[in-house]
Formats: structure tokens, sequence, C-alpha cells
């Protein structure tokens, strides 16, 4: 899955699914403090991801990445 | 704004809390509740502010006239001393008398592969059904606020180890959230509070006693997230040692966008809600402004 799709799809689910103003995503946005994503949503995205690129988020892996960009980094390198 | 924050904590500090519970093991409840009515609550009523907030509920939600107003602000307060006490009664060891009215929801959902989640509220006493509600089938874990004081949580802590109930608390960490995601993945239940929301969180904004009150979105999108069964469950002080848990399944149609279904679910808890504030006016303990 290339780079850009991944984007593309994470945007598309925080639009549609957890609410976010599309305006507000850009690549270096907080996940928290810009994109507004509460910590219950969190349960949201860990089932959305499951569910749009077949793999479970750990927590562990999640350290440090606390922004739109690093969020698809992390995305890319499991789904490579 | 400020009359809309709560501190999601007991009152008192550990110390009084350790002396409450060893004198709580040798004197009855009935003793400390009259105390409390005479010497306490009026107090209260007059001089906290929660007192101008109960007022304000019955008076002006519950339309209710003056002189009654007054009175259920007390009974109100008499109450909320009363489930407190019987709180650190039951840290005490002591028993009450607890029914369950709807036990054959909980049985149904207790026998599926899935899991649950269960929805409660500041009304009642809460805290008794997680020592009275057990599953012998599912782990139960509550999720709780991390800003209670210790030494309730270490008394909950040893009541629940008597029992399959763990308490999850919310982390900045956000470890949290894969402790709960992996309970229902295990087909666990999972215990939210559900009426609370907290400013800077996504909320539901439902007509609530006749007029728009906002709810946290969380618990409901969670539950239409993983398309599991939900529970209402309110456990309410119907005699002096003696509860009803009431269980109520909250349908909702998976088929719908989930934007949808979350309205659902949550109008369909502000119903049950309202039902049970029907039936017991004075035991609604949330002491902020709800409608701010």
């Amino acid at each position: 899955m290339e780079r850009k799709e991944i984007e593309e799809k994470v945007k598309a689910f925080l639009i549609e699914d957890i609410e976010v103003d599309e305006d507000k995503i850009f690549p270096d946005a907080k996940l928290k403090d810009d994109l507004g994503i509460d910590s219950l949503d969190f349960v949201d995205i860990v089932v959305l991801v499951n569910n749009k690129f077949g793999f479970k988020i750990k927590q562990e892996e999640m350290i440090g990445v606390d922004t739109f960009s690093k969020f698809c980094d992390y995305i890319e390198t499991k789904v490579k | 704004m400020a009359d809309r924050q709560w501190i999601g904590t007991t009152f008192g500090n550990g110390w009084m809390h350790r002396v409450l519970i060893r004198v709580l093991r040798f004197i009855d409840v009935r003793f400390f509740y009259v105390f409390s009515d005479i010497f306490i609550v009026p107090f209260c009523v007059l001089f906290n502010h929660s007192g101008k907030i109960a007022f304000s509920f019955y008076r002006h939600r519950l339309h209710n006239n003056l002189l009654k107003s007054c009175w259920l602000t007390y009974r109100n307060h008499c109450l909320f001393s009363q489930v407190v006490i019987d709180k650190f009664a039951m840290y005490a060891g002591k028993g009450f008398d607890v029914t369950i009215s709807g036990t054959d929801h909980f049985k149904r959902l207790e026998a599926l592969d899935d899991g649950f989640i269960q929805l409660s509220s500041h009304i009642g006493n809460y805290e008794i059904a997680g020592y009275s509600l057990n599953s012998t089938k599912k782990g139960i874990h509550a999720i709780v606020y991390p800003s209670e004081k210790e030494s309730v949580m270490n008394n909950r802590n040893s009541m629940f180890n008597r029992t399959n109930v763990s308490m999850i608390a919310l982390k900045e960490d956000m470890s949290h959230l894969f402790e709960i995601d992996e309970a229902l993945s295990r087909g666990d239940v999972i215990s939210f509070p559900a009426d609370r929301h907290v400013e800077g969180t996504r909320c539901v904004t439902v007509p609530f006693l006749g007029e728009d009150a906002k709810f946290p979105q969380g618990p409901f999108s969670v539950a239409a997230m993983h398309g599991v069964e939900v529970l209402a469950v309110n456990v309410m002080k119907a005699g002096l040692k003696k509860y009803i848990i009431y269980l109520t399944p909250l349908s909702y149609d998976t088929n719908e966008p989930r934007k949808v279904q979350i309205q659902e679910l949550c109008r369909k808890y502000v119903d049950e809600l309202e039902h049970m504030i029907g039936k017991y006016p004075t035991q609604w303990f949330n002491f902020y402004d709800f409608w701010a």
C-alpha cells in the first residue's frame, strides 16, 4: 500500500468516523491537541485500523506516535 | 463553566475513611444516617453549592413547588450521605439486601461469546453493583476516574478481589484503551459511567428532562464500534438496608450508520435514566449544572 493511499484512508476514517474537521488535518497535527481525539476515540481507532489495514495496534508500538504524520508512518511500517 | 465541573472523588481524606470504616464495623449504619440527617445535611443544604444545584433541579427541572423542592433537596442530600455511608459500611464488611431486577438479561448476555457494555450514572449507589452483580463466565472491568482517593481505591480493590471485577483507570498514557479493546475482544464486560461529559471530549446532545443535555460520546461509540450489546445498570436504594439493581437492555440497529447508532443508544439510555429519576427522584447525585 502506497503512503498516499494510507494517508487518504486514515484521513477518511478520521473525518467520517471520529468526526475530525478536514481542515484541521495536516502532517504535524497533534492527535490529541489539534485533532481533538479523546481517550475513548482511540478505542475506536484501534478497531478502525484493524478493519481497514488488517492489524491490531499494540500499546508499546504507539509510544511517541502523537501526530497525524507519525501515525501514518506507523501504519506504513506495519502494512509493508 | 465552573458549575459544570465535578471532582470525581469521594469527600474526606484517607485517615477519615479508615476511621469511618473501623467505627462502622461496630456501629449500625442507622446511627450515622441519623447523625448525618440532623447535623451535616442541613448545613450542606444551606451553605454548600450542592444545595443550590439540587434545589434548582427539583424546582425547575422536575417542576415541583417551592416547599416540595426544599423537602426533596433535603432528602436528596440525606440519601446521598446514606449511600456514601453504605459504601464505607460495605468496606467494613456490612451486608445489604440486594435484589436484581432483570437477571435474565444479564444471564443471556453472559452466555454469549461476545462481550457487552454496562452503562451507569451517578444515581443511586452504582458501586454496590460491583460487589453484587458478578459473572462466573466473564470478567467485568469497571472504568474509573484516576482522581479518586487512594484509600477508596484500595478498599474497592480489596472488595473486588473477592469477585471477578477489576478496574481500568483512565490514564494519560492511553493504556486503558488497549485494556478496553482487549477485554471486549476476549468477550468480557466493560462498565462505563455514561452521564458525565468532560469539556474537550466528544459528546452526544439529547433531550433530557425537557432540555438538551450533553452526554459523553465515548461509551456509546465504543459499543457501536464493537457492535456489542448494551445494558443499563442502575442500583437504587429502596430501603434502609435494601438496594435494587435494575438491568435494562438497550437495543440499537447495528445496520444504521454509526452516528445514528450512537444517537439511538444515547437516547434510549437517557429514556431509562428519566424513568429511574421518575421512580427515585431523590437519588440524582450530579451536583453541578448538568444542562450548562
